[in-house]
C-alpha cells in the first residue's frame, strides 16, 4: 500500500527525515511510533502530498507520490496533526464543505456520505453549534468523520487518539478495528506506546528522523525462551528444574524453558503448586528502548 | 470549488461586517455633509462631494470615490491575505489539499471569490449611496408626482441622461472590481509566501502605500505608469463626455499585467510548497 | 522490496524551478513590450526643416483631436492673482483637445475629480468649470488675456514660438514618434542675444505640419524645462456635439463677460502704461490701443513689461521678494526671480512693474534699473 525508499526531507540545514524505507502492506494495522519531532508528522504529510522530499521515493496505492497523488487521495482519508476546521461553522457544515470540494456525487450522494461518517464516528446527533464550541475530543471525531468521508482503501492518522477519554479512545479503537476488518488499511502514528500496543499488528519505530525499526508485532514480540511462573513452592521448583532457574522474586521464578505447556505439565506432575505461568515474551517497551539508541527516554509511555 | 470557496465567503459574519463598514464611510460624509451643506473646495476632497449637493443622484460615484483609495484596497488586502495564510494557520488547507482539491484550482476559487466579493462590496455601497443620496440631498417629483433624482451633470456639464447614469455606475464598479485586482494578486501571492494572514495583508497594503506614494512624487515620473494605483481613480473618467478611455484602457491592462504575473508567481511557489502549518 | 517507479517523481525542485522560469519569462516579456514599443524604428521623413517650419506655419486649419500633456519644471512661486498661469509652467497639465476650425475647438483641462473646458465658437467662447458648476460665456475677441493651458497644447505653443523666432536660425533633428505618429523634427536656435532660451525642439507630423511635441530648452540646462506633447492624437475632424459648449441648466451657474481675467481688468489704469523704452530697446504696443503691456525687444529676447495698480502691485511685489533675489538700484526696490527658462523681474518705485520673458538676468537687471530710475 505504502513503500518509500530513501525518503529524506531537509528543512535548510535540518533534516526531518532521513533515508526511510517504509513499508504498509494491504491490510496491516501499521503503528508509527516514535516521540514528538522524531518526523512522523513529516513523513506522513510526504505519503499524502503535502509537503515535497528532498531525495528518494515515494508510492501509495501502487502511483508514484506527488506525481499521481490526485488519483491516489480520493481512496485515502486523513488526519494530520489534530483536525482543521472552519471553527464559525456547525460540524456538519464543515463536512459538507470539504466533501463538497473534493471529486464525486451528486447532493444526495454527498448528503448520505456526510451522515455515515458523521454516525461511524458517533456524532450523529450533532447539533448546529459552531466547531469552536465543540471540545476537543468533538472535533477529533468529526476531523476522523472527514476522513472516512468516501470509505477510503488507505487510512492514514495522525495521533488519531489526541484529546479523548478513555472511552472515546476505545470507541476510535474499535472503529478503526473494523474498518481494517472490512478491508481498511489503517497507518496511525503514535507517541503513544500502549497505543500502539494495543491496535496494530505492524510497527515502525521513528527516531531524529530515522526508521530505526519496522516489523510485525507478532516477530517483535517472539518467545523469548524463557517461562514466567508463580508458585508458592518456589524452593522446590528450583531444586526440581536443577540450574534452569535464572532468576527469583520471592514466589516470582524465571525459568529458561522453550516450551511452557511442557514445563507446566513436569511441574504438576511433581505435585508443584501453580499459580500462573506464562512463556515469556518481550514487551515493545523493551524493543523500543533498544531500538532507540538515543533519546529514548522521550518516549512517553515507555516507563509506564 | 469555486462554490464552496463562494459558501465560505458569504457563511463568514465578517464578510458581512466589512460590507457594513465600507457601506458606514459614505454614509458617515452624507449626514456631515447634509446637515452642514458645506462642499469640499473643488479639487479637493473626495470627486463629485460638491456636486451630491445639488444632486443627490450622483452620490454613488462620490461614494465609490470615498471607498476607493483605503477602505476597499485595506478589506480586499485583508481578505487577499487570509486566502490561503488564513487556511494554513486554521489547519484546513491541508484538509482541502489532501481531500484532493488541486492547488491551481484552489488559487483560482479563491481570486474568484474575492471578485466577488469586491462585487458585493461595491454593489451594496453602490445602492445604500444611491438611497443615501436620495435622502438626504433630495429629488424633486416632477409634473407627473413621480419622484426623480435631478438631472446628473457630467464633468464636462453635460448632462447624463438616467440610462447614462446607469451604465457609467456599471462601469465604475466594473472598473474598480478590475482595479482590485492588483491588490489582490499581490496579497494573494504574499498569501502563499508566508503563513500569516497579517503579514501578507501587511505587506500587500504596504506596497499599495509605496505606490500610492510614488504616484504623486514627481522625481518617480519614470516608473509611475506601472505602479499599480496609478490609474484607480480612472473610473472618474466615465463622467466625462466623451468619456476618456485612455487611462482606462491602461488602468485595466496594467491590473491585468500585475494579474498574471502575481498570479503567475503564487502558482509557481504554491505548487510546490510544503504544507506544514 | 519492490522497484519503485524511477526517480524525479516524488522529488519536485525540478517542476518548481521550472515554474519560476516559466513566470520569469512572462515577466520579462510583458516588460519588454513597452520598452520594444518604444524602440520602435522611426523612418526618415525626408523632409527639410525650412519645409517643415512652412508646413507648421500653415497648420492652423488643420483638423485633429487627441490627449496632451505639458510639462514645466520652471519652479516660479505662486503669484497673486497668477497662480494659474504659474502652474502652468511650473507643473503637469493634462488636456483633451479637439479641433474642427480655427474658430470652432475645445480644449479640456482635466484634473483629479474636475475638468475646465475652453469652447470656441465664431466670435464667442464659453469657459465649464465643474468645480464651481459654472459656465462663462466670454464674448467678442480678447486682445489681451494671460496665458491658459489652451495655448500650450503643441499645435498652439509651436505656432506661437515659431512665430517669435521668425528669424532664428532652423536644424534637422532626427524624427521620433510621438503619439504613434511618425514625427519629423527640427530644431530652433535663437539668435537674438539676451535670451535663456538655448534651442526650441520640435516635432510635427510631415504630412499636415501638425506639431505634435514642443521642448524648450534653457541655457545651461541639460535637459528640456518646458516639454508639450500629444500623448494620443487622431487627425481626423471631432463630432460636432463635442464642440458644442454644455447648456446652463438648474444648478449650473452661467454668466456672460467681455474680460475674462486680471489682465483684462487692468486694462482700465492709463497711467500703468511702461516706458517707451527699456534697456534700449523701444516700446511695441502689445495690442494696438492697449497700453497697459509693452513688449520690448526682438525674437525669443521679447520681454513683457506690466504695470500693476497699488494693492495687487503690492501684493505680487511682496511675494515676489519672498522668492527671489533682491538686486540694488537706485531709486528704489526690485527683486528677481530666476526660474531657468521664464525670469521675472518685480519692480517697486513710484508704480510697480512686472517684467517677464525668456530673458536672462543681466538683461532684466538693466531694466530694473531703468524701471526704479523713474524714466516714466
Amino acid at each position: 500500500m505504502i513503500i518509500t525508499r530513501d525518503l529524506t526531507k531537509r528543512y535548510g540545514h535540518t533534516t526531518a527525515v532521513r533515508e526511510v524505507g517504509l513499508e504498509v502492506r494491504e491490510g496491516d494495522r501499521y503503528g508509527l511510533l516514535g516521540p514528538n519531532g522524531s518526523g512522523k508528522t513529516t513523513l506522513i504529510r510526504m505519503l499524502l502530498g503535502l509537503v515535497f522530499a528532498t531525495r528518494g521515493e515515494i508510492e501509495v496505492l501502487g502511483l508514484p507520490v506527488p506525481r499521481r497523488v490526485r488519483e491516489v487521495l480520493p481512496q485515502v482519508g486523513a488526519l494530520v496533526e489534530g483536525p482543521g476546521m472552519y471553527p464559525h461553522l456547525p460540524g456538519r457544515t464543515n463536512l459538507n464543505l470539504f466533501d463538497a470540494a473534493g471529486p464525486g456525487g451528486g447532493r444526495r450522494d454527498r448528503r448520505r456520505r456526510v451522515d455515515q461518517a458523521l454516525e461511524r464516528v458517533g456524532l450523529a446527533g450533532i447539533d448546529r453549534r459552531p466547531v469552536r464550541a465543540y471540545s476537543l475530543g468533538m472535533r477529533q471525531r468529526l476531523g476522523l468523520a472527514a476522513a472516512l468521508l468516501r470509505t477510503p482503501r488507505l487510512l492514514i492518522l495522525d495521533e488519531p487518539t489526541n484529546g479523548l477519554d478513555p472511552r472515546g479512545i476505545r470507541e476510535i479503537r474499535d472503529l478503526l478495528t473494523e474498518l481494517n476488518r472490512e478491508g481498511t488499511t489503517v497507518l496511525l502514528s503514535s507517541h503513544l506506546l500502549t497505543e500502539i500496543e494495543a491496535f496494530c499488528s505492524r510497527v515502525g519505530v521513528m527516531d531524529s528522523g530515522r526508521l530505526v525499526l519496522q516489523d510485525d508485532l507478532a516477530a517483535l514480540r517472539a518467545p523469548t525462551g524463557r517461562v514466567v511462573l508463580h508458585t508458592p513452592d518456589a524452593d522446590r521448583v528450583i531444586a526440581l528444574l536443577d540450574g534452569r532457574v535464572e532468576a527469583r522474586d520471592g514466589d516470582r521464578l524465571t525459568v529458561r524453558h522453550q516450551a511452557p505447556d511442557d514445563l507446566n505439565a513436569e511441574l504438576v506432575g511433581a505435585g508443584v503448586r501453580i499459580v500462573e505461568l506464562a512463556g515469556e515474551r518481550r514487551s515493545l517497551e523493551q524493543v523500543v528502548l533498544e531500538a532507540t539508541t538515543t533519546s529514548s527516554d522521550r518516549v512517553e509511555g515507555a516507563t509506564p | 470549488m469555486i462554490g464552496v470557496e463562494l459558501a465560505k465567503l458569504f457563511r463568514r459574519p465578517r464578510t458581512y461586517v466589512i460590507a457594513a463598514l465600507l457601506c458606514a464611510l459614505p454614509f458617515i460624509v452624507a449626514v456631515f455633509l447634509a446637515t452642514t451643506r458645506i462642499p469640499p473646495p473643488p479639487g479637493q476632497g473626495g470627486a463629485f462631494l460638491s456636486a451630491v449637493l445639488s444632486n443627490g443622484a450622483l452620490y454613488p460615484a462620490a461614494a465609490m470615490a470615498l471607498v476607493l483609495p483605503v477602505l476597499l484596497p485595506v478589506s480586499v488586502a485583508v481578505l487577499a491575505g487570509d486566502a490561503v495564510a488564513g487556511e494554513a494557520s486554521a489547519g484546513t488547507l491541508r484538509y482541502l489539499l489532501i481531500r484532493p482539491v488541486g492547488r491551481t484550482r484552489l488559487l483560482v476559487a479563491k481570486l474568484v471569490s474575492l471578485v466577488v466579493f469586491v462585487l458585493f462590496a461595491i454593489a451594496t455601497v453602490l445602492v445604500t449611496s444611491y438611497l443615501t443620496g436620495l435622502l438626504l440631498f433630495g429629488a424633486e417629483p416632477d409634473s407627473t408626482g413621480v419622484t426623480l433624482p435631478a438631472d446628473v451633470t457630467s464633468l464636462s456639464g453635460v448632462t447624463i441622461t438616467p440610462a447614462g447614469l446607469a451604465w457609467r455606475l456599471l462601469a465604475t464598479v466594473a472598473y474598480i472590481t478590475v482595479s482590485m485586482l492588483g491588490v489582490a494578486a499581490i496579497a494573494l501571492f504574499l498569501s502563499t509566501v508566508t503563513d500569516s494572514a497579517l503579514g501578507a495583508a501587511m505587506g500587500a497594503l504596504a506596497a499599495l502605500v509605496v505606490s500610492q506614494v510614488l504616484v504623486t512624487l514627481d522625481a518617480a515620473a519614470a516608473v509611475r505608469p506601472y505602479l499599480p494605483t496609478r490609474y484607480w481613480l480612472a473610473w472618474i473618467d466615465f463622467f466625462r463626455e466623451p468619456v476618456l478611455w485612455r487611462d482606462i484602457e491602461r488602468g485595466a491592462a496594467l491590473q491585468l499585467v500585475y494579474l498574471v504575473v502575481l498570479l503567475g508567481a503564487a502558482w509557481a511557489n504554491f505548487m510546490t510548497k510544503d504544507v506544514t502549518n | 522490496m519492490r522497484q519503485l517507479t524511477g526517480a524525479g517523481r516524488t522529488v519536485v525542485a525540478g517542476q518548481a524551478r521550472r515554474r519560476c522560469s516559466v513566470v520569469l519569462a512572462v515577466v520579462v516579456v510583458l516588460g519588454a513590450v513597452p520598452v520594444l514599443l518604444a524602440h520602435r524604428p522611426v523612418p526618415a521623413t525626408g523632409i527639410t526643416p525650412a519645409a517643415l517650419r512652412d508646413r507648421i506655419a500653415a497648420s492652423a486649419g488643420q483638423v485633429h483631436q487627441g490627449y496632451a500633456q505639458s510639462a514645466g519644471a520652471l519652479g516660479l512661486p505662486a503669484l497673486p492673482n497668477l497662480e494659474q498661469v504659474t502652474a502652468l509652467v511650473s507643473g503637469t497639465t493634462e488636456m483633451r483637445v479637439w479641433r474642427g476650425a480655427r474658430d470652432r475647438w475645445r480644449v479640456d483641462v482635466l484634473g483629479p475629480g474636475t475638468e475646465q473646458g475652453l469652447y470656441q465658437l465664431p466670435g464667442e467662447q464659453y469657459l465649464w468649470d465643474y468645480g464651481e458648476s459654472r459656465l462663462t460665456r466670454i464674448v467678442g475677441e480678447q486682445p489681451l488675456r494671460l496665458p491658459r493651458a489652451a495655448d500650450l497644447t503643441p499645435p498652439e505653443l509651436v505656432r506661437r514660438l515659431l512665430s517669435l523666432a521668425a528669424g532664428d536660425r532652423v536644424e534637422p533633428l532626427p524624427g521620433k514618434r510621438v503619439a504613434g505618429v511618425v514625427a519629423a523634427g527640427l530644431r530652433v536656435v535663437p539668435v537674438a542675444p539676451g535670451t535663456t532660451v538655448a534651442h526650441i525642439d520640435v516635432w510635427a507630423d510631415p504630412d499636415s505640419g501638425l506639431p505634435l511635441q514642443a521642448e524648450i530648452t534653457a541655457r545651461g540646462a541639460r535637459r528640456p524645462v518646458f516639454v508639450t506633447r500629444f500623448l494620443e492624437v487622431s487627425l481626423t475632424a471631432p463630432a460636432a456635439a463635442v464642440l458644442d459648449p454644455p447648456v446652463p441648466g438648474p444648478g449650473i451657474g452661467a454668466a456672460t463677460t467681455s474680460a475674462a481675467d486680471v489682465l483684462a481688468a487692468l486694462d482700465r489704469w492709463d497711467s500703468l502704461t511702461p516706458p517707451d523704452s527699456l534697456a534700449g530697446y523701444p516700446r511695441q504696443d502689445s495690442v494696438d490701443g492697449v497700453p497697459v503691456v509693452g513688449v520690448y525687444g526682438t525674437g525669443l529676447a521679447r520681454f513683457v513689461a506690466l504695470g500693476l495698480p497699488g494693492r495687487l502691485g503690492d501684493d505680487v511685489f511682496g511675494n515676489a521678494a519672498r522668492w527671489g533675489r533682491r538686486l540694488t538700484v537706485s531709486g528704489g526696490e526690485a527683486v528677481l526671480i530666476t526660474a531657468g527658462l521664464l525670469n521675472v523681474l518685480a519692480v517697486r518705485a513710484e508704480r510697480t512693474y512686472l517684467v517677464t520673458g525668456f530673458v536672462d538676468a543681466p538683461l532684466l537687471e538693466r531694466v530694473a534699473a531703468d524701471l526704479a530710475g523713474g524714466t516714466a
